[in-house]
């Protein structure tokens, strides 16, 4: 019964509708704008220099548009390395380009 | 008339009734809340400064009672030193609240200068200093050897008292 | 209530005789058949009959054209003509079954007898008249009165195929309320409602009048009634009459199927769980049964994608029913109505090498077992002694039953809590003169059971801002044992009036409520009234009414809460104005104001001076805690300054109109149908307690002082959690042919509103190495919105006709312009505030594919479904 129920249905407008909504599909990109990235880092820096008495001697500076990936990364890992505070964790690095193994691979 | 019209005009009289008179009898229930803040607002501590003259009149006691020459001085100049105050001629109990319940800071590790202290919180303190001071009296420690050794700042039962002011306690009657 | 006596089925045979609204070519065609018959019984040839079958639809009064009529005893099939109608043939004259597939799905198929040669035979594809005005005649001369037009003010009425088929609710039919004007979704509601701004636990939800303890299976995945089971929901959104009770919100009446002619049923397949439906006659067509079920294979299907330590929901709802009728006077209902969820998580302790793919840290380490169900239990006799009057008495059993284990921080609570009633009711309904002077009237005793017991986490400071449960050495939270059982008893009746005539309507009432534990009396008015203009069409209609809900059971539970608790109050005021027009149409404008007080909000600061320790019953005494807490009972009696968490405190207003347009499509018509609706509101709440200002943070008070300084009422208005001005919702569907439908929903929405976050506590707690910022929220309580939400769902149908039913494929595409909504505000421990936290979470409406340079592809989530009705 079942069988002829599926032999029976005439697919094509279905498959109209599934091919109509998949080319109807938008790809964005996952970047966040640079103010928003820098108040993001920032905050966490400023927390962690007030927790160490401390922060590296030189300003984190973004090359562009960051993911909200790597920005995540980077102030979680701020956040939670260990005192002293005189470097920027090594998974910051990621904001300037594709550490291997870590995050989505980018082309 | 007939039945029909009688039963008819007395169902809907009794709804037309109902229907404008309504009723809740929730108001006639008792307002806790309301009789305990009544209680606490008229019991509220109002003359502070008898009871810091008596909270403090018990640290005198303790002091003249351990019969070290200049113990009552040392106290005020204790106390002037702790909570930063003038204390002025004669250092009794009186010139000492005086100044006491005058003063800008209270020995509280937070404050940081903007914080304020109510009446009752002050209360807390005084009352809390009169219990450990009569507590020295009458566990006998006012005495030359143990004198020297008192401070309610060091003392357990003084620090509970005040958390309990402060937190739970209450003068509401159980 | 109502009282369905029809089988529009069978009428078809019956009701040519018994029609005093038959037209006359009917009747002709009848005495025509009837004087052929009576001559060819006597000559009896006993070859094969030719006869013509027509298919008649009389809400539209003509024929319908190019519909299957399958004669199922000789499986044989016929398409009607451009006229409607369709040559047939049997071996011999009988009673034969003409199965008849009508547009849009549905199914008739009446027993008609076929006797002569050249008959003409009619199938009705509908009852003879509209569901309005119902008036059937029994099977003993007495005439059942519906009462489906009981009131014209705020209630909608939708039949299950106008509903059924919304695109964008997973074939849900209860989904498509949401549809309405005065309703509106609250935020992550899972399927709940809220009504002209009262909260959605406000509402009651009734089967055929009894209770259902959650409309929705977990987060809103499914419902819990079959959607087959389903005739007709009516949704009452203010001022509604006085025959229901317990809810200051809205009522959603949901009425099942009462009529089973042959063996048959209902299944639906879909991604995640399976329905079924059977039904069938008893004894010779005096009563049927219905037995309906779902259950969700969600946790096999999604088992692979699965993180370990997550048992995703599993859950199962049946419902059964049970119909006899002794004789025109006396009939029987039972009733069961049951469902249930479970779900599970836990969140381990499992570091990561990438911060980022950790769970947010305030719930590592927390875990939360959570199941609830509930039951209803009903025997239903109704007794119909005369044309004008009929009682009805239903003894129920409802239960609500859920158990929880939860643990976050050093803190683990345990409770299984049991919250259900059981009632005695009675309503009945007197024609006292004709039409014009009806009484309606009834009580019920309820004798509520609830029991609760194992354990409850509350902060031991209410003025703390921030508690922290991670903390050992000075612990913010405290566990308080639980064990509750108390009944207490619930008792409220009812008397309605209508007076009917000359267009104008009149129905005051008033209902009687008592609340046992506080002994909260209340006598509630309610009423509408209402003139319709017969010639234009027109309705004016204005109605009013108070209305009282008990508490939920936890609130007032004697050992943890507050019992001194009183029912909750709504009032509602509504005026509108009704214009029916070419026939089809229906447009409604109505403007509403309901006020809500003695709402149960919590209440950090209400204490109780003194109460009574609760003192075991010596044959509970189980365990050594148990033994314990009889010692300290007997040796402190009295509790002190106990805190009782929730207070009477709350007040609420909402305000708004409404205004709908609706095409109707009769049931087997085809062609479009659909509504537009706009809703316009403003909701305002208030909990009324103290608000610790910033000047108090620096201020040290005694603990007494601050008592009488937490009395002093600081709180404003606020918008409620779910407030939304606009919604506005756009439902067609198009019926092209036997086979096809399409359907499209458009829906609009203002966003609810959200507290802004300023700031975080600096990130003073730590859980398993980890800082936890908390978020500090502004002082103005749901002062900013998300951006409006929009979006737009199309559906197709394809029906496959076959002579033991129909399948059904349906496709769904959600989102189709893939705007991209804002859901709400997302807040994540492991960072401190800044531009990106919180952040802007995204709904669910498209699906996201990740694809190379970090970028995401979105596309529309699309559903498929089978639906075989046989």
């Amino acid at each position: 019964m079942m069988n002829r129920l599926f032999f029976k249905l005439n697919l094509s407008p279905l498959l109209f509708v599934i091919f109509f909504s998949v080319s109807g599909c938008i790809i964005e990109k996952d970047d966040i704008s640079n103010q928003d990235a820098y108040s993001q880092l920032y905050s966490a820096i400023d927390y962690k220099a007030e927790v160490c008495g401390q922060k590296p001697g030189y300003f984190l500076i973004l090359p562009g548009e960051p993911t909200q990936y790597e920005v995540d990364l980077c102030s979680i890992t701020i956040v939670r390395s260990e005192c002293p505070f005189n470097d920027y964790p090594l998974f910051c690095l990621e904001l300037y380009g594709d550490l291997p193994l870590i995050g989505p691979e980018e082309n | 008339m007939r039945p029909f019209h009688r039963i008819f005009i007395l169902v809907s009289a009794i709804f037309l009734i109902q229907f404008v008179v309504s009723c809740d009898n929730k108001e006639n229930e008792t307002d806790f809340e309301t009789i305990q803040i009544l209680y606490l607002i008229l019991n509220r501590p109002t003359d502070i400064q008898s009871i810091c003259e008596s909270s403090q009149g018990s640290a005198f006691q303790c002091a003249t009672d351990s019969g070290i020459f200049g113990a009552t001085e040392l106290y005020v100049a204790t106390m002037e030193s702790i909570y930063l105050v003038q204390v002025g001629s004669p250092r009794d109990e009186t010139a000492l609240c005086n100044a006491l319940l005058n003063a800008d800071t209270f020995p509280d590790p937070t404050n940081d200068g903007s914080t304020y202290y109510s009446t009752g919180s002050k209360v807390c303190y005084l009352n809390c200093q009169k219990d450990y001071w009569d507590r020295m009296q009458n566990a006998g420690n006012c005495t030359s050897t143990k004198y020297p050794n008192l401070s309610p700042f060091n003392d357990d039962t003084y620090q509970t008292c005040l958390t309990d002011c402060f937190t739970e306690g209450t003068i509401l009657p159980p | 209530m109502e009282f369905p006596e029809s089988n529009w089925g069978t009428k078809a045979v019956v009701g040519l005789e018994d029609s005093p609204r038959s037209n006359p070519k009917k009747r002709r065609i009848t005495r025509w058949t009837v004087a052929i018959f009576l001559f060819l019984v006597a000559t009896l040839p006993l070859s094969a009959l030719n006869f013509r079958i027509r298919v008649y639809d009389p809400e539209s009064d003509r024929s319908l054209p190019d519909v299957q009529v399958i004669i199922l005893e000789t499986k044989t099939r016929y398409y009607t003509d451009q006229k409607g109608e369709a040559d047939a043939t049997v071996p011999d004259p009988g009673i034969y079954t003409f199965r008849t597939i009508v547009p849009g799905g549905g199914l008739v198929q009446p027993r008609l007898q076929v006797n002569v040669p050249g008959q003409l035979i009619t199938v009705f594809t509908s009852e003879p008249k509209s569901e309005q005005t119902r008036q059937t005649v029994g099977a003993g001369g007495i005439t059942v009165r519906g009462r489906r037009d009981d009131t014209k003010l705020s209630r909608y009425n939708v039949r299950l195929d106008e509903i059924k088929r919304i695109p964008g609710q997973f074939g849900d039919a209860m989904k498509g309320l949401e549809t309405l004007p005065g309703v509106s979704p609250p935020p992550f509601g899972g399927g709940d409602i809220v009504i002209r701004g009262a909260e959605p636990r406000s509402n009651t939800y009734l089967l055929d009048d009894l209770p259902i303890g959650y409309a929705f299976h977990f987060g809103g995945l499914n419902q819990v009634v079959h959607n087959d089971l389903i005739k007709s929901i009516d949704i009452y959104t203010g001022a509604y009459p006085a025959n229901f009770s317990n809810a200051i919100g809205g009522v959603i009446n949901i009425e099942t199927v009462d009529e089973v002619e042959k063996f048959g049923g209902h299944t639906t397949f879909s991604l995640w769980a399976t329905n079924v439906l059977f039904q069938a006659p008893l004894d010779d067509g005096k009563g049927y049964w219905i037995g309906s079920g779902r259950v969700s294979y969600l946790h096999l299907v999604l088992r692979p994608y699965i993180p370990d330590g997550m048992s995703p929901p599993f859950y199962w709802d049946g419902q059964f029913k049970i119909h006899y009728r002794f004789n025109p006077e006396h009939a029987i209902y039972f009733y069961f109505i049951g469902a249930k969820d479970t779900f599970a998580i836990e969140v381990e302790d499992t570091p990561e090498w990438d911060p980022t793919n950790e769970p947010d840290p305030l719930y590592i380490g927390a875990a939360l077992d959570l199941n609830a169900a509930f039951h209803t239990e009903a025997v239903r006799y109704i007794w119909q002694p005369a044309s004008n009057f009929q009682n009805r008495i239903d003894l129920i059993y409802h239960d609500n039953i859920s158990y929880f284990k939860g643990k976050i921080g050093v803190y683990e609570a345990v409770q299984s809590h049991h919250n259900g009633y059981a009632a005695f009711k009675d309503d009945f309904s007197w024609a006292i003169y004709k039409e014009n002077v009806i009484l309606d009237g009834g009580f019920e005793y309820r004798n509520f059971q609830y029991r609760t017991n194992g354990s409850n986490i509350r902060v031991i400071d209410p003025e703390d801002p921030n508690p922290d449960p991670y903390d050992t050495e000075n612990p913010d939270f405290e566990t308080v044992p639980v064990d509750d059982r108390h009944r207490s008893s619930y008792m409220t009746g009812y008397g309605m009036l209508s007076f009917k005539g000359g267009g104008l309507e009149f129905k005051p009432g008033f209902r009687y409520d008592y609340f046992e534990p506080t002994n909260h009396e209340v006598v509630d008015p309610r009423g509408t009234l209402s003139y319709t203009f017969e010639k234009m069409g027109t309705t004016l209609i204005a109605g009013a009414g108070t209305y009282h809900q008990t508490p939920d059971p936890r609130t007032y539970s004697p050992s943890s809460a507050n019992p001194y608790l009183n029912m909750e109050e709504g009032r509602h005021y509504g005026i509108g104005l009704e214009q029916v027009f070419l026939k089809q149409w229906t447009m409604k404008l109505e403007g509403y104001r309901h006020y809500f007080e003695s709402l149960v909000v919590d209440d950090p600061y209400i204490l109780k001076a003194a109460r009574l320790r609760e003192f075991r019953d010596l044959k509970d005494v189980r365990t050594q805690r148990h033994i314990d807490e009889l010692i300290e009972a007997y040796q402190e009696p009295l509790v002190y300054n106990d805190r009782m968490g929730f207070s009477n405190d709350g007040t609420g207003f909402s305000e708004g109109y409404e205004f709908y347009i609706k095409k109707n499509l009769a049931p087997g018509k085809y062609g479009w149908y659909g509504w537009f609706s706009y809703y316009w509101s403003r909701t305002l709440y208030n909990e009324h307690q103290h608000i610790i200002s910033d000047e108090e943070k620096d201020m040290v008070l005694s603990a007494d002082e601050r008592r009488i300084l937490n009395q002093y009422d600081n709180s404003k208005d606020h918008y409620a959690s779910f407030d939304r001005t606009v919604v506005v919702n756009v439902v067609l569907g198009y019926k092209i042919d036997r086979e096809w439908q399409v359907g499209l929903r458009w829906n609009y929405r203002t966003s609810q509103p959200y507290t802004p976050v300023v700031g975080d506590d600096g990130g003073r707690q730590v859980n398993h190495g980890r800082v936890i910022f908390d978020p500090e929220y502004s002082d103005l309580k749901y002062s900013a919105r998300l951006k409006p939400y929009h979006r737009l769902d199309i559906r197709i149908d394809r029906f496959l006709n076959y002579e033991w039913g129909y399948g059904n494929v349906f496709v769904e595409v959600l989102n189709v312009y893939l705007k991209k909504n804002e859901a709400g505000l997302s807040w994540s421990s492991a960072q401190p505030y800044s531009a990106r936290n919180p952040r802007t979470i995204y709904d669910l409406g498209t699906l996201e594919q990740p694809v190379a340079g970090g970028k995401r592809m979105r596309f529309p989530l699309i559903n498929a479904g089978l639906e075989v009705k046989f």
